[in-house]
């Protein structure tokens, strides 16, 4: 499966439909991924690709490399 | 107000764990201090010292807060799509929730409990329990009551502190909410009058009506909330007051009766047999964008 999911999962959280991520994206480089956001995209993850995170590892994630690693842990299969 | 440390220590250190542990929610304890100011900091300040005195229990109880919190975002997030629910009997969440200890103390008790300080709605039905409905227990002869799933005690708390000849009995199925509670009250020194009874007051109604009943956030968790709301007209004694909760367009793990509006539950308040004489409903949050639904609380004080 490719990246497309994932990004339009981004671009719908952060209203964004010009949006682009790469591994190393951080919520420094979207203005609008503030905490409040960042749950919100979590949420919209984990129901988009039915996992479920722990709160620790949302607290871990440090950038979209990090979530896609751990969304390949969980099963799903996302590669850029 | 910025958050003060030297006033508020335990707060500061919740805070401090809030953003080590959950960063996504860093700086939500010094926004809820900013928006109601010292009052609110050293209320929460007094009630972590009491009841989390030692640093890992604190952990603990702000780590619970944070799983309870994303857990009601993340059903947040499915009722925005679907405008319902998920189904759910009352039985089954009383097994999956109330009856589950590890569950109760770990995540649900503490969570509900700091959630009276850091969500505005909570925060704000407190304010109208304290300046609406304690005068009137202050002026009353007999201050007995009852608190009708008590959970983790706060408003019961709240009774004995704001009146020294108050007197409760607080009422629940769950036995986790009952130690929690007694823990609670015991922890600020008010056990002599208080206590625990376990029961379901609609099957079990207790036999001698009280001139005060709370029931906070109870209605919501029930297939037949008017049925409950008989008995609780059934334990209030003529011309008592109660002052009962709901919470609407919450989705939680133990919601099953879904209110839209305040005047749906005044009008099941109503149709129990008491007479609504004010009400008070306030907001989870400002909405940030579109959104249909907003967590809200509605507070009511009947006769």
């Amino acid at each position: 499966m490719s990246i497309d999911r994932l990004r339009a999962v981004f671009r719908e959280v952060f209203e964004d439909p010009q949006l682009e991520i790469s591994p190393s994206t951080t919520a420094l480089d979207v203005p609008a991924w503030d905490s409040f956001n960042h749950i919100n995209l979590v949420i919209a993850i984990e129901t988009e690709f039915n996992v479920r995170f722990k709160t620790k590892e949302i607290a871990d994630m440090a950038n979209v490399g990090d979530l896609v690693t751990l969304l390949r842990k969980k099963g799903t299969d996302v590669s850029w | 107000m910025t958050l003060d440390a030297a006033t508020a220590p335990r707060v500061a250190e919740a805070a401090a764990i809030l953003a080590a542990s959950a960063p996504f929610m860093a700086g939500k304890i010094e926004e809820v201090v900013d928006t109601f100011g010292p009052d609110l900091a050293l209320r929460m300040d007094a009630t972590l010292a009491a009841l989390f005195p030692e640093r890992a229990q604190l952990e603990r109880a702000v780590l619970g807060y944070a799983e309870f919190a994303v857990d009601a975002l993340r059903l947040h997030a499915v009722f925005e799509k679907t405008g319902e629910y998920a189904s759910k009997t009352y039985a089954a969440a009383a097994q999956e929730v109330y009856h589950s200890r590890e569950y109760m103390m770990d995540l649900y008790l503490p969570g509900i409990l700091l959630s009276h300080f850091l969500w505005p709605h909570h925060y704000r039905q407190r304010e109208f329990f304290e300046a609406m409905f304690m005068p009137i227990v202050r002026r009353a002869p007999d201050k007995r009551f009852y608190d009708v799933g008590v959970g983790t005690g706060y408003f019961s708390r709240l009774m004995l502190q704001h009146d020294a000849a108050a007197e409760g009995v607080g009422i629940d199925i769950s036995a986790a909410a009952a130690e929690f509670t007694e823990r609670h009250i015991a922890a600020f020194g008010l056990q002599a009058r208080h206590r625990m009874e376990l029961r379901d007051v609609v099957l079990d109604t207790p036999d001698e009506p009280r001139p005060f009943v709370l029931s906070i956030e109870v209605l919501e968790h029930l297939d037949d909330p008017v049925t409950f709301l008989r008995s609780l007209r059934r334990i209030l004694r003529p011309g008592g007051k109660a002052f009962i909760t709901a919470a609407l367009n919450a989705p939680n793990a133990d919601h099953i009766y879904l209110y839209r509006s305040p005047l749906e539950v005044a009008g099941q308040i109503r149709e129990a047999g008491f007479h609504v004489e004010q009400y008070q409903s306030a907001f989870a949050y400002a909405p940030r964008k579109q959104t249909r639904y907003i967590p809200e609380i509605a507070a009511f004080i009947a006769t």
